[in-house]
């Protein structure tokens, strides 16, 4: 089995990126962000229903 | 569980959306999530963080509608059982906690624990001398 070693930092970042991703796309779909201030911050939606 | 309402896909915003009985409007959206490929370094596909908001401004009464609509919503996106869902509440405001016990209760009482499993992981991080929680969910085809 790989085992797969992650600096602490990246996590931090990441799990950060989700949260302020989350609360980005909370300001669009209420109408006070545009879509194109989402993908500036490389947000993509999807449909993937 | 009461009929769902009829949700629809706004092609151009890319979210879904359904109104209620009272006029209340909600809006849901999923973003490609990049937070297992950045972690691990391999690409990781079919992972969506789903955001779910309430559009309109007014209080809502109870409404039974909006959680089977959204359980609608989650079912029709496991269909694909190589997808994957993130859910997440910050605690910014210190309400991060009664969110995420709200989406727990929806999950034991959805009848979804069968087909979809859910592993919660609470998230305390430390950064630029502040520690904030996050409170995290990732659900899965079973």
């Amino acid at each position: 089995m790989k085992k797969i070693t992650t600096n602490k930092q990246t996590v931090i970042e990441s799990v950060a990126k989700m949260v302020a991703d989350k609360n980005a796309v909370r300001s669009f779909l209420k109408g006070k962000a545009s879509i194109e201030s989402l993908k500036e911050k490389g947000i993509k939606l999807a449909n993937p229903l | 569980m009461p009929i769902p309402y009829n949700y629809y896909f706004n092609e151009d915003s890319q979210f879904f959306y359904f109104s209620t009985k009272n006029v209340i409007e909600y809006r849901i959206a999923f973003i490609q999530d990049e937070t297992f490929s950045a972690v691990s370094g391999f690409e990781i596909n079919n992972v969506f963080q789903i955001v779910i908001e309430k559009v309109t401004d007014e209080i809502e009464r109870f409404d039974a509608k909006v959680s089977s609509t959204i359980q609608a919503i989650i079912t029709a996106f496991f269909i694909n059982s190589q997808n994957a869902m993130i859910y997440v509440c910050d605690d910014k405001d210190k309400k991060g906690i009664k969110r995420f016990n709200t989406f727990n209760r929806w999950y034991k009482n959805s009848g979804l624990k069968t087909a979809i499993i859910k592993k919660d992981n609470i998230i305390t991080c430390f950064s630029n001398d502040q520690n904030f929680i996050i409170y995290s969910s990732l659900f899965i085809s079973s």
